[in-house]
């Protein structure tokens, strides 16, 4: 068989390429809180690790994927060691619960890279990736406060923690920035899918002054959007876009982008391009979070408060306005509004 | 043993034989079906549940990593079977003794390091004895249904815990409390492995139970209570004080499991710590026929079965469901046989 130069020099480049991260075949598992075809966070995950996948292989790389579904953080830790025995070249845990699943798994098994969602640290061979949600919750926020008739906005968050509780402080800084003197709300159901507890807390904020409430949790969220079509209150929702869910209701979707944030940790993974020991809590900089309005309520929203939602996408894309990860539920009360651009 | 017994028994033994073997094909059969329904070749998804259950050291201190939990949660179970009272709650009485060991493993009262994981111990004993004590004492004094009663109190558990998961205990960071200080933590039995000391700890348990249920007279009286409380009335027995003590030590046992997850597994209490080991405890109670070390084979068993699907699940690729109904499946072929043997 001939060979002509520039096919040798592919092949040549191939070969010096050919190292651990960069091998041909890598097999990466893929281990969600729920199931890969739940709606939601776990399949916005899949179908990042998926288009990954896809973005790999037209770099000559082939990519396996392989799950395991609706584990407990026990299990998690089974499937992840045992995947890593297996020789795969990369686990995710895409879950906040298999944390300690990953730095176990990670300090036996180093020549497998773990990704794991929403934990306190990167080690080794271990990464962290959040999405650093404060970001769009800040503009869905002055939105909130500018589309508000009775001066009070709230948001029912899941679990007070890192991301979530940066989530609904962000939405209250937001809100705060578009209406000084606001009143905002802020409830925290300790779940990701219980409508019922969400549709209660969202009617004690709205019986409290609120009438828009902002979602900060998972398939929960229904009980908000119910809660807020009883009362002729506006919803905006979070991670994907919902409008379809309650049209008349949610102004808004606060999207996540999690496909992204999964391809980008995947294929950093599997090349080998992570940096060491650094957690990856990625904003609108880094292309997480944007607004997707709905069609049927966007024509509601004044033109200048649309234009101030444009100016303030992109002064956070650029860093011109940085928005702070308040760890602390209530933390945006206090915050000194003019230090946002002192950044 | 006299001449005639021998024969009975030999005979007995190879019907008992034969009845497992019978149940063992057909097992393999049923669930091989299944498998070829979706495309898998039966043999190979058995040689992986077989090697990823026993192929190495890892594979068999997972089988009893899970099995240390539904030991205790089997014991649980059995202790009050035996008095004549279902304890479908030991789920709850799980988180009960978890939410205390992680209370006391904060050591917010700066307990000396070595006596901070008996503190753990007996606190989680005291709280799954104190949350069964509840239903006890409702179906003692007022008749209402320990079923009913115990199977609420356990959703009432998880939201306690998720509680402070949530708020007062937060860690901040994941969807966990903080984690326990480092006096708390139960030693590794095989390093390297998360095979830890609670172990030890369902092993004692279910060797003190059975020698409580065999060779004591409070065991005796359980016994009778379980098998004629009217007997045991007329024969002068405070049944309702045997009854109670039997359901909170029932509630302290399976508090134990919970000890054991927090102090040996996690170190901190997670959101989603049970993925069901007090439903499972039921499931083996009645498997080992309520004998408290038959429900330790028994446990390890399904532990292996657990292990061995999740593994063959990996290996093949078949979806998690396919391995619950191949695992159901098994249960209740075994559970069929059972009723079978006794209406022969």
């Amino acid at each position: 068989m001939t060979m002509t130069m520039p096919t040798a020099l592919l092949a040549g480049t191939a070969m010096l390429c050919t190292t651990t991260a960069w091998a041909k075949d890598v097999k990466v598992a893929f281990i969600p809180c729920g199931q890969i075809n739940d709606g939601s966070w776990s399949e916005a995950g899949y179908i990042g690790v998926k288009t990954a996948k896809d973005n790999l292989a037209k770099a000559g790389i082939t990519m396996t994927i392989d799950s395991s579904e609706s584990l407990s953080p026990s299990q998690a830790e089974v499937a992840a060691r045992d995947y890593a025995k297996r020789g795969y070249q990369t686990v995710v845990l895409h879950c906040g619960t298999f944390a300690d699943a990953a730095y176990n798994a990670g300090k036996d098994f180093p020549n497998t890279n773990f990704l794991i969602a929403v934990a306190p640290k990167s080690v080794k061979n271990v990464w962290t990736y959040t999405p650093a949600m404060q970001d769009i919750s800040f503009i869905a926020g002055y939105l909130a406060a500018k589309m508000s008739k009775t001066g009070g906005v709230g948001v029912v968050a899941s679990f007070n923690f890192s991301n979530i509780t940066w989530q609904a402080e962000g939405f209250r800084l937001g809100a705060r920035y578009g209406k000084p003197g606001i009143k905002t709300f802020s409830t925290y159901i300790n779940s990701f899918d219980d409508a019922g507890k969400a549709k209660e807390a969202a009617q004690a904020e709205i019986d409290a002054g609120a009438d828009v409430i902002y979602s900060a949790t998972d398939q929960a969220s229904r009980g908000i959007y119910a809660a807020a079509e009883t009362n002729d209150a506006l919803a905006i929702a979070s991670y994907s876009d919902q409008s379809q869910l309650s049209p008349k209701t949610v102004l808004t979707s606060a999207l996540a982008n999690i496909p992204l944030l999964l391809d980008t940790m995947v294929e950093g993974s599997v090349n080998g391009s992570l940096t060491p020991d650094k957690p990856y809590a990625v904003g609108m900089a880094g292309g997480i979070g944007a607004l997707a309005m709905n069609p049927a309520l966007v024509k509601t929203i004044p033109a200048d408060v649309l234009a101030t939602v444009q100016t303030l996408t992109a002064d956070i894309k650029t860093g011109k306005l940085k928005i702070p990860a308040l760890s602390e539920p209530g933390k945006s009360e206090q915050y000194d509004l003019a230090t946002l651009k002192a950044h | 043993m006299t001449a005639v017994a021998a024969p009975k028994l030999a005979a007995a033994m190879r019907s008992q034989a034969v009845l497992g073997l019978g149940l063992v094909v057909i097992s393999l059969t049923a669930a091989g079906l299944v498998l070829l329904a979706t495309g898998v070749n039966p043999l190979r998804a058995y040689v992986e549940i077989l090697r990823s259950a026993f192929g190495s050291v890892d594979a068999l201190s997972e089988d009893l990593v899970y099995a240390t939990p539904v030991i205790l949660t089997a014991l649980s179970v059995i202790l009050a079977f035996r008095c004549g009272l279902w304890n479908i709650g030991a789920d709850g009485q799980l988180y009960l003794g978890a939410i205390a060991a992680v209370g006391l493993g904060f050591n917010h009262v700066d307990l000396p390091g070595p006596l901070l994981l008996p503190a753990m111990i007996v606190g989680a004993f005291v709280a799954g004895a104190a949350w069964a004590a509840i239903p006890a004492l409702l179906r003692l004094r007022f008749g209402a249904s320990e079923v009913i009663v115990t199977l609420m109190m356990n959703f009432l558990a998880v939201t306690l815990a998720t509680y402070l998961i949530g708020g007062p205990w937060a860690s901040g960071i994941t969807p966990a409390t903080g984690p326990i200080a480092p006096a708390g933590f139960l030693p590794s039995l095989v390093p390297g492995t998360r095979v830890n000391a609670n172990l030890l700890v369902a092993l004692a348990a279910a060797a003190g139970l059975a020698f409580v249920m065999k060779r004591t007279v409070f065991g005796y009286r359980v016994r009778t209570i379980g098998a004629n409380i009217h007997a045991a009335r007329f024969a002068g027995m405070n049944v309702d004080r045997v009854r109670f003590l039997s359901f909170a030590g029932a509630g302290g046992l399976a508090g134990l499991a919970g000890f054991g997850e927090v102090a040996g597994i996690y170190h901190d209490l997670p959101n989603g710590l049970s993925p069901g080991y007090g439903y499972t405890g039921i499931v083996v109670a009645l498997l080992a026929r309520l004998d408290p070390l038959w429900a330790v084979v028994v446990a390890f068993a399904l532990g292996a079965l657990n292990v061995g699907s999740g593994g063959m699940q990996r290996a093949l690729g078949v979806p998690v469901s396919l391995v619950s109904i191949i695992e159901a499946l098994l249960i209740l072929l075994i559970l069929g046989t059972r009723l079978m043997e006794r209406r022969t």
